[in-house]
């Protein structure tokens, strides 16, 4: 008797596992980070571009401005920059890179080597400013309009994405 | 049978051997060399680079499978039980084929071949990373034979020599998993240098309990001379296995999210569930239809096969608390549909009581007269629990109540152990006593390292000083040195401590190819000690961020983690023995 109710017993437990992880394995991807949309963006010290050019904040508050974090050592960055070139010429939207802690001779030659889709790319040396942004690691991309933050992309952007979470705004 | 196990080693040796041969000859042809191989890469690594990924090292695994049977068929007298342990495993060489085929092929073939190559993360080309991965499932194939021959027993009644075959076999699993687990502790330690060696991360847990499971078959072994509680063996058996398939599940089916997750896809998991699934329904089954063979008696109170059940329950119920801990975020995430994770406050707090409670026992047990329960024995620990206590109090102030309790058991354990030597005591086993004294130490060193280790976080310039727990940390030097594929800036750093001074070197890379910046902490290992430098970024104004640490005990893990593998090593050459 005690036998048939522990069998019973690690029947259930044993079913109920395979469950958890049948329905788990069927479930998308929670972000386990936390999304910036919805908050503004705050510009509180100077910027400088990489060709040492002082930024006008006004620029980046106005208006649609695609902001996206980049930089020459990240190869995920080297798979969306196809995708940035296209956006670049197909959409009305000022693209803006952050070269995040990267050299600044280092940025060129990836800007050089696969084309510039950026109107001008932002020089963020100890990665400050992308750590008030938010940003985890590169790549990242911000779409935002009137200095608010309306969509946030961690990783990788690509059609798919942009049809998804962007395309909507434009 | 048996020759079917020996064409399937041999046909999986062969193509072992030709995915072996494209990694040589780089051969980017293939989908796996293309992903895991570069032609820059070190000979070392080209061979070492077969099971760097998922498929490769999956196929290694049935490999050393289909091995140990050809093992066992050489070795092993032709009996009912080698037939039945034989049909077992070429159940399981059968499922996992089918998976690795259907799922993971690593000889898949590029239609066009990419232009560019990719490389092994840096991080990863170390040659203690390159052993521990298949050590770890090396343990797991030997704990797949154990369960061969567990269930075999079930349909033969358990003979003498099958016992000893299981022993052999479940004291290399043993061995071999522990010697995985410590060898991922120390690369953890000295090559993320985070200062930790133990993070309680889903995939080392998922080690630790088919060790833990392990750890209690090996001893529930024991019962075996007189065939005590024998369902309750063949039953740790079962899970032993089970839980090192749910490992691979975990790992492999990227169901949880952890810096070692190196394959996510969904039809994976689906597959490595459903065998999973499958073996547990299978195994269980057939244990429960065959439990009535498995009659069982209770031990006698506290005699020694007692506080063995007793040893058993405690390991169990450790092995619950990490898998509630591990498995508990699949579950919120399910239910809530959001991320939770369960911290290392979490394990090391419910973990230590049954440590504590472990060490005890096998500690009682080194005097059989206290065993003999009469009001006596009961007043004499009483009175030893309240001095121990009251002694306590004083020292408490500066150490932890477990610290102390640790260290006493180790001079008890280690002063019984010197008695025993002294007076010729042929009845001890050398294994155990050892072994025992290894757990102990471990759980010291461990406590230790906990309580005491301290880091601070400064800015330093060259030619400056900073007072740290008794210690002076002066930074001595920066330079920059150029190598060939990274630019390294090397800080020299002497630390004083009580007299005695000594040299650190820490050390940042920052790559040429790809820009990646690697830290190599500067570690100087003592006995009692380590000191640990990590060079941060340097800053405008010229001084450099540093982080000094002092860890206590770790060279004392290592050195008890070693003693109890030796131990393992020694209890399993000795049985092979008789």
């Amino acid at each position: 008797m005690s036998t048939r109710a522990f069998l019973i017993l690690i029947l259930v437990l044993l079913i109920g596992l395979f469950s958890f992880f049948a329905i788990s394995l069927q479930k998308d991807e929670v972000s386990p980070v936390k999304n910036q949309e919805g908050k503004p963006l705050i510009l509180d010290r100077d910027l400088y571009t990489i060709e040492n050019t002082k930024i006008n904040k006004e620029f980046l508050l106005k208006g649609k401005v695609l902001l996206n974090v980049y930089a020459s050592y990240c190869t995920p960055c080297q798979v969306e920059h196809p995708f940035l070139m296209d956006i670049s010429s197909s959409k009305d939207v000022k693209i803006i890179g952050i070269s995040h802690k990267d050299k600044i001779s280092e940025t060129k030659k990836y800007l050089e080597k696969l084309g510039d889709p950026y109107d001008f790319s932002i020089l963020d040396l100890d990665g400050n400013f992308s750590l008030k942004l938010g940003v985890i690691g590169p790549p990242e991309t911000f779409l935002i309009i009137d200095g608010k933050i309306v969509a946030h992309r961690i990783g990788v952007i690509d059609k798919k994405i942009w049809k998804e979470e962007f395309e909507k705004y434009f | 049978m048996k020759n079917l196990i020996y064409a399937n080693f041999w046909a999986l040796l062969i193509g072992s051997f030709y995915l072996s041969y494209q990694f040589l000859s780089d051969n980017f042809s293939f989908v796996y060399v293309w992903q895991n191989s570069n032609i820059l890469l070190p000979i070392f690594y080209k061979i070492s680079a077969f099971w760097a990924a998922h498929e490769g090292s999956f196929l290694l695994m049935i490999l050393l499978l289909a091995f140990c049977g050809v093992l066992n068929n050489i070795f092993l007298k032709e009996s009912r039980y080698l037939a039945l342990s034989n049909c077992v495993l070429a159940f399981i060489l059968f499922f996992y084929l089918l998976f690795l085929v259907l799922t993971s092929n690593p000889f898949m073939v590029f239609d066009v071949i990419p232009a560019l190559e990719l490389d092994l993360n840096p991080l990863l080309q170390d040659p203690l990373l390159v052993i521990h991965p298949p050590m770890l499932f090396t343990g797991y194939v030997f704990y797949a034979i154990t369960f061969s021959f567990v269930v075999a027993g079930m349909f033969t009644n358990f003979k003498k020599e099958l016992f000893s075959v299981i022993k052999v076999w479940a004291g290399l699993a043993w061995f071999t998993l522990s010697f995985g687990i410590l060898l991922g502790s120390i690369w953890a330690y000295y090559e993320l240098g985070w200062g930790g060696y133990w993070f309680w991360d889903p995939v080392e847990n998922v080690a630790l309990m088919p060790w833990l499971a392990g750890t209690a078959f090996t001893h529930s072994l024991i019962f075996s001379r007189n065939k005590v509680l024998l369902s309750w063996m063949v039953f740790l058996g079962i899970l032993t296995f089970l839980l090192s398939i749910l490992g691979s599940f975990i790992v492999r089916s990227g169901i949880l999210n952890s810096v070692h997750t190196f394959a996510s896809d969904p039809s994976r998991g689906v597959f490595l569930l459903s065998i999973f699934a499958l073996f547990s329904l299978v195994s269980l089954g057939i244990f429960f239809w065959r439990s009535n063979f498995l009659n069982s008696d209770w031990p006698k109170f506290m005699s020694r096969n007692y506080l063995l059940v007793l040893n058993n329950i405690i390991l169990m119920t450790i092995l619950l608390i990490v898998f509630l801990g591990t498995l508990y975020p699949i579950y919120y995430e399910v239910i809530y549909n959001d991320k939770f994770s369960v911290g290392p406050n979490y394990f090391s707090q419910l973990i230590t009581p049954a440590v504590f409670a472990l060490i005890s026992l096998f500690t009682l047990e080194q005097f059989p007269k206290l065993l003999t329960v009469n009001n006596l024995t009961i007043f004499l620990l009483l009175i030893a629990a309240v001095l121990i206590f009251i002694a306590a109090i004083p020292i408490k102030i500066f150490v932890s109540f477990g610290l102390i309790l640790s260290g006493l058991f180790l001079l008890i354990l280690i002063s019984k152990a010197i008695l025993n030597l002294y007076n010729k005591n042929k009845s001890i086993r050398l294994h155990k006593t050892l072994g025992h004294l290894a757990v102990a130490w471990l759980t010291f060193s461990v406590l230790l390292n906990y309580e005491f280790s301290k880091n601070i976080d400064f800015r330093i310039k060259p030619s400056d000083k900073v007072e740290f727990m008794g210690t002076n940390l002066i930074f001595k030097s920066a330079d920059v040195v150029p190598s060939q594929n990274f630019n390294s800036y090397v800080a020299n750093f002497e630390v004083e401590d009580d007299g005695k001074y000594f040299n650190i070197i820490a050390e940042k890379r920052v790559y040429k190819a790809g820009g990646v910046i690697t830290s190599e902490t500067g570690i100087a290992p003592y006995i009692i000690k380590d000191y640990l430098v990590v060079l941060g970024d340097l800053k405008p104004d010229g001084s450099w961020a540093v982080r000094y640490s002092i860890k206590y005990g770790i060279m004392m893990i290592w050195m008890s983690s070693c003693l109890l593998l030796l131990s393992i090593l020694y209890g399993t050459i000795k049985r092979y023995e008789h």
